[in-house]
């Protein structure tokens, strides 16, 4: 008898979980790409990110990079198709092998140069290479939900729709934000950093995949973030753009950022605070039209 | 209470169910609580929680409280699940711990092994309160100390075991007269005062550089302005911390009565979810003591 309901407990648990499980793994198949709501976390947002690219059609224009590039939001761009593939905590490299070994190439790449102190994603790039790459996030019921009501509440902007905000935030003044504790700190870890191997092998693995890329008719440009004065001059930033430079010296391989500095501000002493970024994505948008209009 | 029962096992004998039930409570919580809540924790890390709202510290701060909590108590409960697998019952580590009424009261429901433990043979060799008041305060401070100094030898441990003698010390003589008032919004006030403490200690568990620790405490009371905080989702937040706070709000005798049939369909549901929404991968947290 005892036995009997030990069974039957088992059973009525294993009904539960087996029927919730399916009803995700039908959610998965039936919704797919639907489930990549806005992204919780980090990682979330990489494997959203990524997935998108791997399902939508190639777009124009393609950002890799770090969590510098990440900051550059997609509808600050005035230009359309464009698509940031930035990973925060990531390196450039792993973006742009990611890219290079897609069936189909965008028609310009822009490649982050200011951080290459970082080992390649190798189980990101493998994840990603296969062919029909993206991987469908598993329904999870408890963060779809939660995505659903923040994309609800937030929901994407278009760059039409985001430059009213946009014009605004630019209207203001620059923040007048104290960040010398942060900068300091930024300063002391990248001066304690020596980036030489790493940079070096990265720098190779990046020239190597620019040939690649270019032969299949695609066209790679280096840029280069604006650091804040001080970091500029730390060792860290010093050795990465020597190495850099000293390999793709012509000017035709990078792409030409002007702006004011003065405009510029760096809330935690490296990344790009909002106003800077719109900033830097502007003239970005310039250089990138002319560029555009060539062909 | 463990040596008696090595003898013979049979097949028969043992409480599958049971064990079941321990194992996949202390998955779920292990896996669906404190790892999702972990990476929200994350930020209390140096340097990272510098660029948080003073808010959002408060906010890290009990969900910290909740996932250690989670953590530890899912890795006992799969220790007593496999314990029972092999026919052995092992002692209850953790018994509703922020349900208690008083801090005595708390040590004899958190990490209850290693309470017993320092109380057997620390605590009462001491002296424990057979030497007159001032002797029973000064052993519950070389206890506490020596307690916390067991996780690390650190100063945050040993002001977080010091501190937590405090408490111990502060509330003694008035526990008579706190026991003597017969509320149920008194109880619940009594709770809310030791859960908070008990939660504003973990920092110097979450944070051993002790600096680290007094500049996360500090920053709690002062206003941070960031222009570009990290944004924690507080639906998440409150989603990822919902089985700690069930656990211990819902009484048992009602969780009996109305849901007992439900039962084994709930922890079906608990192992899907424990599967579905499993925060990343990290290790317990008692594995660094």
């Amino acid at each position: 008898m005892q036995e009997i309901s030990v069974v039957r407990w088992f059973v009525k648990c294993g009904f539960s979980a087996v029927t919730l499980l399916l009803a995700c793994g039908f959610a998965t198949a039936w919704f797919g790409n639907g489930l990549q709501l806005p992204s919780t976390t980090t990682r979330d947002g990489t494997l959203i990110t990524l997935n998108r690219y791997a399902k939508e059609p190639v777009p124009d224009v393609v950002l890799v990079g770090s969590s510098l590039t990440f900051r550059l939001k997609e509808d600050y761009f005035a230009t359309p198709k464009l698509r940031n593939l930035a990973l925060a905590g990531g390196s450039p490299v792993t973006g742009l092998e990611i890219v290079a070994n897609q069936p189909r190439l965008p028609r310009i790449l822009l490649v982050e140069a200011n951080v290459l102190s970082r080992p390649t994603d190798t189980a990101l790039v493998e994840r990603y290479s296969r062919s029909g790459a993206a991987e469908p996030l598993v329904f999870r019921p408890i963060r779809t939900a939660v995505a659903a009501y923040e994309n609800w509440l937030h929901a994407p902007r278009s760059h039409t729709e985001a430059s009213l905000t946009l014009h605004r935030l630019l209207a203001q003044p620059p923040s007048d934000f104290d960040n010398r504790i942060y900068a300091d700190r930024a300063l002391q870890q990248s001066n304690a950093e020596d980036p030489t191997v790493a940079a070096q092998m990265n720098v190779r693995r990046i020239e190597q995949l620019m040939s690649a890329v270019e032969q299949r008719g695609a066209r790679v440009l280096l840029f280069e973030l604006p650091y804040s004065e001080k970091l500029e001059d730390s060792r860290s930033a010093k050795i990465t753009r020597e190495l850099v430079h000293a390999k793709f010296p012509d000017a035709a391989r990078w792409l030409r950022i002007d702006l004011t500095r003065r405009e510029l501000r760096w809330a935690d002493g490296v990344h790009l605070d909002e106003r800077s970024a719109v900033i830097v994505t502007q003239s970005m948008d310039r250089a990138l039209s002319s560029l555009l209009s060539q062909r | 209470m463990f040596m008696p029962q090595i003898k013979p096992k049979y097949f028969g004998d043992v409480p599958f169910v049971e064990a079941a039930k321990w194992i996949l409570t202390g998955f779920f919580f292990k896996l669906y609580v404190a790892n999702n809540l972990n990476e929200m924790t994350s930020y209390m890390d140096f340097p990272l929680y510098e660029t948080l709202q003073t808010q959002d510290r408060w906010l890290l701060v009990f969900l910290y409280s909740y996932q250690i909590y989670a953590d530890f108590f899912g890795y006992s409960a799969i220790a007593i699940g496999l314990a029972l697998l092999f026919g052995y019952r092992l002692p209850v580590n953790f018994n509703l711990p922020y349900a208690s009424i008083s801090f005595s009261e708390f040590w004899t429901r958190w990490h209850i092994s290693l309470s017993s433990w320092l109380r057997t043979y620390l605590y009462v060799p001491l002296g424990g309160n057979r030497r007159g008041a001032f002797r029973t305060y000064l052993n519950l401070m070389i206890v506490m100390g020596l307690g916390g100094l067991w996780h690390g030898a650190g100063l945050s441990y040993l002001m977080w075991g010091l501190l937590h003698g405090v408490l111990l010390v502060i509330e003694r003589p008035f526990i008579p007269r706190l026991q003597s008032i017969d509320s149920t919004v008194f109880r619940a006030a009594r709770i809310s005062v030791v859960f908070v403490c008990v939660t504003m200690l973990w920092i110097f568990f979450k944070l051993p550089n002790f600096d680290h620790a007094i500049s996360y405490l500090s920053g709690m009371f002062t206003p941070n302005t960031n222009p570009n905080p990290p944004k924690l989702f507080y639906n998440l937040a409150l989603l990822y911390s919902l089985p700690v706070m069930i656990q211990h709000l819902v009484s048992r005798s009602l969780f009996e009565r109305t849901l007992r049939g439900a039962e084994p369909y709930l922890y079906g549901l608990m192992a899907a979810l424990m599967y579905l929404e499993a925060g990343p991968e990290t290790s317990f947290i008692y594995f660094q003591f």
